[in-house]
């Protein structure tokens, strides 16, 4: 069985190495390129074809780096060799975006809003739209909105 | 008097079983039954199922053909039987999302979708299978759920697609009448593709979340997998619409529509994307344009429509890193997720949590820029069409990126020309909320078939509909039977 890197004193680094590395990654100029693409069915991408400077590698190297101080332990060397590359590639992707001149009122395709989704207005709390299914919660609304009406005197 | 329960029957469509049940011809029992024996039989074969709900079903397929004896018939899907993807809650029944870190996972409530489809009649006779998480960790091998490859019953030697697989296989293979799928990235027009089924991506928004396992919260939909585009339509016309506890639904009602008036003349316009069949396997192509003859017979057809060319591969993938990663924190936190099936999805987890946030926003900001230039392409156009896929079914067995070397970016027909890369046309539309639908169009290698795909602007379901209807009234690829018996 393969030893974790974690286990493996020939590869621990010093605080000082990982420091380097992180300040190596930060230092490297960020160049457009064009990403690849992950798709949930599982297609594999065209990847574009590598340069030979790579300044996505230190920066690779540096996240991977904070994958494996958290979660070493359930990874092993290959793993995390096949995780410094995804993480590249992300990043080549995430570079590819700086293209796009964007000004401060693009916003993100999300919004927030003060008011509490219909779901959760009123007495029913998130625990019981969790684990009821939404189902007591939304016969509780459904309950509170026909007295509601009840209550009303009716218009002629 | 009940008809016996045949292969022609098993393989009718929704509207052509509702007609039977409704004039009390069929029996919803002797039906259900019939499909449950076919899961037990072929299910395990096509690696399409999770759980066989024998009892359940029987149960609600009783109660069905009481009240339709007593002339309380709820509609076109009162007593039909079907499928839901296994990541549709199910209450008492296991959800296990396809990852055998969940196979014991069990919920008390059922998905929105799940009480709109019993409210409307229809018969829930098993949990198919899907790809683990539907993907998102970045499988790159058929074999990706506890439950092993999804196969296409037209060759099981051959992927069923995904993350839709046990509903593509189970629904070709008729051991349901119709089933549920969820799209991120094209996970429901894939398995229709490769198996043969008409499948639709509603527009985002269109059919509630709640219930429904989350992959990336702002791409998930859930849409119908059936034998032909109007089964689509009444299934979707019975899970579409608002829903207080997702918020993410719609206020828009969907109507039904009416898909049995054929009119003569061209009264669609419709566009095909150019260079869509740049990197395709020959079939592909010859099928592709084959359906192209059929459709100008009755739609204007604007025959190379440039498609926005932006970095569409690059926005969903960091989308569904990011929210995919999030989603799943548990698995990865706990190291749960190095138990998952696919060699890539035990690591892949890891290295989406390193997405940096600025990337996501930026993702999110760049896509809504994307979503107001395919909406202005898409505005000219009833639909856009394009094959559905590149290349027929993967073989079992083989990594998906050497699955067909062949089809890498070429250089067009001047050698000194620089290769073609095709639009990405199944992320994009993904990206913009935009629905799609995919039908078959005729079979490539090793006898699997080919799909094209009619996508349009958001809300447009009904004319996608209609426009697929039309092209299989002129065809009859939705009607061949798979050989899954041999």
């Amino acid at each position: 069985m393969t030893k974790l890197k974690s286990q493996d004193k020939s590869f621990r680094r010093t605080r000082r190495e990982f420091a380097k590395s992180l300040a190596v990654a930060a230092a490297t100029p960020l160049v457009a390129r064009a990403g690849g693409a992950l798709e949930a069915d599982g297609a594999a991408a065209q990847q574009p074809p590598q340069s030979t400077a790579n300044p996505f590698a230190p920066q690779a190297e540096a996240l991977t780096e904070v994958v494996r101080r958290r979660y070493g332990q359930y990874l092993n060397d290959e793993q995390l060799e096949a995780v410094k590359r995804s993480i590249e590639r992300a990043l080549r992707g995430g570079d590819t975006l700086h293209k796009f001149a964007l000004t401060n009122g693009d916003e993100p395709a999300f919004t927030f809003s003060a008011d509490l989704p219909e779901a959760f207005a009123g007495a029913a709390k998130q625990s019981e739209i969790d684990h009821t299914g939404g189902d007591r919660a939304a016969r509780e609304h459904q309950e509170e909105s026909r007295r509601r009406k009840k209550r009303q005197p009716r218009r002629n | 008097m009940p008809k016996e329960i045949t292969d022609d029957i098993l393989y009718s469509s929704v509207h052509e079983l509702a007609a039977l049940i409704r004039t009390r011809q069929l029996s919803p029992v002797t039906l259900a039954e019939g499909y449950l024996d076919r899961l037990e039989r072929l299910g395990p074969k096509l690696g399409a199922v999770v759980t066989v709900m024998r009892e359940q079903a029987v149960k609600e397929a009783r109660q069905a053909e009481t009240e339709i004896r007593a002339g309380r018939y709820r509609g076109p899907l009162h007593g039909i039987p079907y499928g839901a993807k296994d990541l549709l809650a199910t209450a008492g029944i296991p959800t296990t999302w396809g990852a055998e870190p969940l196979k014991a996972q069990v919920f008390n409530y059922d998905a929105t979708v799940v009480k709109r489809l019993r409210a409307a009649g229809a018969v829930l006779i098993a949990k198919l299978a899907m790809v683990e998480l539907a993907g998102g960790f970045g499988y790159n091998n058929a074999d990706a759920s506890f439950t092993g490859p999804g196969r296409t019953p037209w060759n099981i030697n051959y992927w069923s697609g995904g993350s839709s697989s046990g509903p593509g296989a189970a629904t070709a293979g008729a051991l349901v009448a119709f089933a549920i799928g969820s799209e991120t990235s094209g996970s429901i027009i894939t398995p229709s593709a490769y198996c043969g089924l008409s499948g639709l991506r509603p527009t985002y928004g269109r059919v509630s979340r709640f219930g429904a396992m989350a992959l990336s919260w702002t791409l998930d939909k859930l849409g119908p997998m059936c034998r032909t585009a109007m089964d689509c339509g009444l299934v979707l016309a019975g899970i579409a619409g608002y829903d207080r506890l997702d918020p993410t639904s719609a206020r828009r009602k969907f109507a039904y529509p009416d898909l049995s008036t054929r009119r003569g003349g061209k009264h669609f316009r419709i566009g095909v994307i150019k260079h869509s069949t740049a990197v395709v396997q020959p079939e592909v192509k010859t099928n592709f344009e084959a359906s192209l003859k059929v459709l100008g017979e009755f739609c204007d057809i604007d025959d190379a429509v440039g498609f926005p060319d932006l970095p569409y591969g690059p926005v969903v993938s960091l989308i569904v890193s990011a929210e995919g990663a999030s989603a799943f924190g548990d698995l990865i936190h706990t190291g749960a997720a190095t138990r998952l099936r696919a060699a890539n999805d035990r690591w892949g987890g890891y290295a989406s949590s390193m997405v940096l946030a600025v990337d996501y926003l930026k993702a999110m900001r760049v896509r809504v820029r994307m979503q107001r230039e395919l909406d202005a392409l898409y505005a000219n156009y009833d639909a856009l069409v394009a094959p559905s896929r590149g290349s027929v079914a993967y073989p079992i067995g083989v990594d998906f990126d050497k699955a067909y070397p062949e089809l890498s970016a070429r250089p067009s027909a001047a050698t000194s020309a620089p290769p073609v890369t095709p639009p990405a046309v199944i992320p994009a539309g993904n990206i913009a909320g935009q629905p799609a639908i995919s039908v078959p169009n005729g079979f490539g290698a090793n006898h699997l078939p080919t799909g094209i795909q009619f996508t349009g602007r958001a809300w447009s379901e009904a004319k996608l509909l209609a426009i697929a209807h039309a092209y299989q009234q002129a065809t009859d690829w939705h009607k061949q039977r798979p050989p899954v018996e041999d």
